[in-house]
């Protein structure tokens, strides 16, 4: 018996040395092109390598809307402050609860049309639209019968009037310059379908008419926290995929998108939580299958300012509902994993997915349970463990430091001392605290799947640049 | 032990990273100030009239700007002094665009993002007109077939400021002959910020036409459209001889911002084509809203009936645009076509929301 669980053993060594080994790779892959991408891209901004005209792309901007009375206003105001030539508003109220619509309506002056809607993807039925009177850039709100996120930007597509569309939440900040530069990519290569742009916690920023007036780690340790993990995971990791053409999420918070090739793969997928990546992995799929050039961008510079979770409950719900959106995501696409027709979308991304992103708190719950049986059988080297795990945080701790500081000199904004003294321990809470606490919850989003299917997962929100 | 060794590196290197960072923030910063002080170092030299006379001075300041980060800084002065005062900055102009000239030899052996760099300055305080040079324009040229959209870009600039029609045709001609993508929204808006006698460049241009892409064709109309309105007669021509789509849209548009009498049948034909050409109908539709008249009422109200979104969509509009009133358009609005009568209903109340925007504005 215990020869066997030695080989078992031995066999389950094996495999987290190379499970480790690849997810350290990737990491630190991540982060070295990621700092560099962006050293790049501050050099060639400050050598006056860009593009100087008002070169816009018409887009349209779609707003989904769920029972956002608190931020919807200020959203659409800063909208309407964007440094942007041509493009327009629209609001799809998806049945709220609360006066979403109301207060639209009032702040904006607006009056109900009898506008038809072309139904070109599909979606729940309009109640009632009604257009902005008093404003410079056409702003449209349409309030709608519930039937989720995906739903409500279908029927944005639908009455989307220019050729690109943007989506974005209702409780984001764009910052003024961002439109310009997400179309940047679309106007370097014709073969580009989407663009995904860069999403930033907004807690602790002070934001007017778009622009950043003060920068600093939000008070609530959770948000800083966020803050960290965005720079590390989401921008690095988006800026290597992106190298290969092989990102498989454009974040709902912030994307561009090509309408036609949208309406060509059938729009936003109404049975997923993660109808963002889905849209993406579809666009893949049906790109490559057509044999149709294609490239899928990542503009790190076109910055969204988004609300984090303040309180474990909201973080648990927001991150569950990832989890399942990625499953249902992986899963329905599941021919394309290491599939190499696919390219490195196949062989890499999606592998890298499915093994360090959908299976990881279940290989980390494996992993703990052959530690629980290791220490019945007397067989655990403690003080290596312990080692290893130290090491493993210290690791982790540096590259979030690495990702935190290469986008802090890249993208002009000042930290205090005491806000650099604050990333180094969080990082440190974070890598044992927050991402063993984000693994128990991925490793628990099944229960209740089933209820919570097609729910749009509220938080709490607050208005924005309020002081803490 | 090797697994350990691998994770060990990764760290050391991360670290140093993290080492690099904390350098890049301070250099970053004491550059920002480097470039900043001798800015001002510059605005104090260009106030003196007889400073960029002296040869000297020039030749002590031309070996300054070889550097990147002085020639950043000598832009940053230029500007201010363009701003704040226009007089000085107009005097001292042309010596600063030899000098700048002068230049050309160095930069062009810099890599691309600082070459796309110098091109900036040369497009920003025209060195291309006040001191054109054959060996200015053949760098320009050359950086016209680099890789890098800043290069072309910010050449094709530097050409639009010359003010000179052969060199601005000339770099088209590089520019549609390369394998390169160049969006056809830059070249039409960089064509009409081209600082020289416009109507001669449409000239030159349209003879070099039919030499172009479909692309390039495209961009130069559209550019046309919205620069002169005197090109009706061969617009025209073209637009009875051409079997592109796009160009026939081209075309179409720019009749629809100069009504021709003459072109109206032409267009009055395009708006009756069949469902398969529905893009060139639908822009036909659009342009009618500029031909006001009993017949031009009719034809629209037939495209609300098409089965066309976009045609049905353009009718209605240009319906409201021609403020056609109500015993007009009884047939459709009581009539038995929902779709066309919801689509002229809306565009009707959308066109009043838009007049009081506009009020607003």
């Amino acid at each position: 018996m215990t020869d066997f669980f030695r080989s078992f053993l031995d066999c389950v060594n094996a495999f987290f040395i190379v499970y480790l080994v690849g997810y350290s790779t990737f990491l630190f892959l991540s982060v070295v092109v990621g700092s560099i991408d962006l050293y790049q891209s501050r050099q060639r901004a400050r050598m006056r390598n860009t593009l100087w005209q008002s070169y816009y792309v018409p887009v349209s901007i779609l707003v989904p809307a769920y029972n956002e009375e608190v931020t919807v206003v200020d959203t659409v105001r800063s909208l309407l402050a964007l440094d942007y030539k041509l493009f327009e508003i629209i609001i799809m109220d998806d049945g709220s609860k609360d006066a979403t619509s109301q207060v639209l309506i009032d702040a904006f002056d607006m009056v109900q049309v009898h506008r038809p809607i072309r139904q070109v993807v599909p979606c729940q039925p309009a109640v009632a639209v009604y257009e902005a009177k008093g404003t410079r850039v056409p702003v449209t709100l349409i309030r709608k019968r519930n039937g989720g996120k995906a739903d409500s930007l279908n029927m944005g597509i639908n009455c989307a009037r220019y050729p690109y569309f943007i989506c974005m939440d209702a409780d984001s900040v764009l910052q003024y310059d961002s439109l310009e530069r997400i179309v940047r990519p679309v106007l370097e290569d014709p073969n580009v379908v989407a663009v995904g742009g860069s999403v930033r916690p907004a807690n602790g920023v002070v934001i007017k008419d778009g622009r950043v007036k003060r920068y600093r780690l939000p008070k609530n340790i959770l948000a800083a926290m966020q803050a960290l993990e965005y720079d590390r995971s989401f921008l690095a990791a988006r800026i290597l995929f992106d190298k290969f053409n092989g990102n498989l999420i454009i974040s709902g918070a912030f994307g561009l998108f090509h309408k036609s090739t949208v309406i060509a793969v059938g729009g936003y997928d109404r049975g997923t939580m993660g109808e963002d990546m889905e849209l993406v992995v579809k666009l893949h799929e049906f790109c490559r299958a057509n044999h149709r050039p294609y490239r899928i961008r990542f503009a790190s510079d076109a910055v969204c300012w988004s609300q984090a979770p303040e309180r474990l409950r909201d973080l648990g719900k927001q991150r569950k509902r990832w989890h399942l959106g990625l499953f249902q995501c992986l899963w329905s696409h599941r021919r394309i994993l290491a599939n190499p027709s696919f390219g490195l979308v196949g062989v890499v991304s999606y592998v890298y997915f499915t093994l360090y992103e959908l299976l990881s708190p279940f290989i980390e719950l494996f992993g703990i349970v052959t530690i629980a049986l290791s220490v019945a059988m007397d067989m655990l080297n403690l003080p290596f463990m312990l080692v290893f795990f130290a090491a493993y945080a210290l690791y982790g701790m540096v590259l979030s430091l690495t990702a935190f500081f290469a986008r802090m000199y890249t993208i002009d904004l000042r930290l205090s001392a005491l806000d650099v003294l604050k990333a180094f321990l969080l990082c440190l809470f974070e890598v044992v605290f927050l991402r063993n606490y984000l693994a128990f919850i991925r490793m628990t989003a099944f229960i209740g799947y089933r209820k919570n299917r097609l729910n749009w997962g509220k938080l709490e929100r607050k208005k924005l640049n309020q002081e803490e | 032990m090797n697994v350990q060794f691998l994770i060990g590196c990764y760290a050391v290197i991360c670290l140093s990273m993290i080492a690099y960072n904390c350098f890049c923030i301070v250099f970053f910063r004491q550059r920002d100030e480097f470039v900043a002080h001798r800015s001002a170092a510059f605005r104090q030299l260009l106030a003196d009239p007889d400073a960029l006379s002296d040869p000297a001075r020039r030749r002590r300041l031309s070996r300054r700007l070889r550097g990147a980060n002085e020639l950043l800084a000598f832009e940053d002065a230029m500007r201010a002094m363009r701003s704040a005062q226009p007089q000085t900055f107009a005097g001292c102009r042309p010596q600063a665009a030899e000098l700048l000239r002068a230049l050309v030899p160095v930069y062009a052996r810099k890599p691309a993002m600082q070459q796309a760099c110098f091109a900036h300055v040369l497009a920003e305080f025209g060195v291309p007109r006040l001191a054109p040079g054959e060996e200015l324009f053949r760098f320009l040229f050359r950086l016209l077939q680099d890789s890098s959209l800043y290069c072309r870009e910010n050449a094709m600039r530097a050409l639009y400021a010359s003010g000179r029609v052969d060199m601005v045709l000339q770099g088209l001609r590089v520019v549609d002959e390369s394998e390169t993508f160049y969006n056809m929204r830059l070249i039409t808006e960089g064509l009409l910020a081209f600082d020289g006698d416009r109507e001669a460049l449409i000239a030159a241009l349209w003879e070099a036409l039919p030499g172009f892409r479909s692309g390039t064709q495209v961009a130069v109309l559209n550019f046309i459209r919205f620069g002169s309105g005197n090109w009706a007669d061969p617009m025209l021509r073209l637009l009875r001889t051409t079997q592109d789509t796009e160009v026939t849209i081209a075309c179409l548009r720019y009749f629809g911002r100069y009504p021709s009498a003459e072109a109206l049948p032409l267009i009055r034909r395009f708006a009756q084509q069949g469902e398969e050409q529905w893009a060139v109908v639908a822009v036909a539709m659009t342009v009618l809203a500029s031909y006001p008249g009993e017949e031009t009422v009719e034809l629209l109200k037939q495209g609300l009936y098409s089965r066309n979104w976009y045609v049905r969509s353009n009718a209605a509009e240009s319906l409201s645009r021609l403020r056609a009133d109500y015993q007009q358009l009884r047939d459709v609005l009581e009539g038995p076509d929902p779709y066309a009568r919801q689509i002229l209903r809306f565009q009707l109340e959308h066109a009043m929301t838009d007049e009081e925007r506009r009020n607003a504005d």
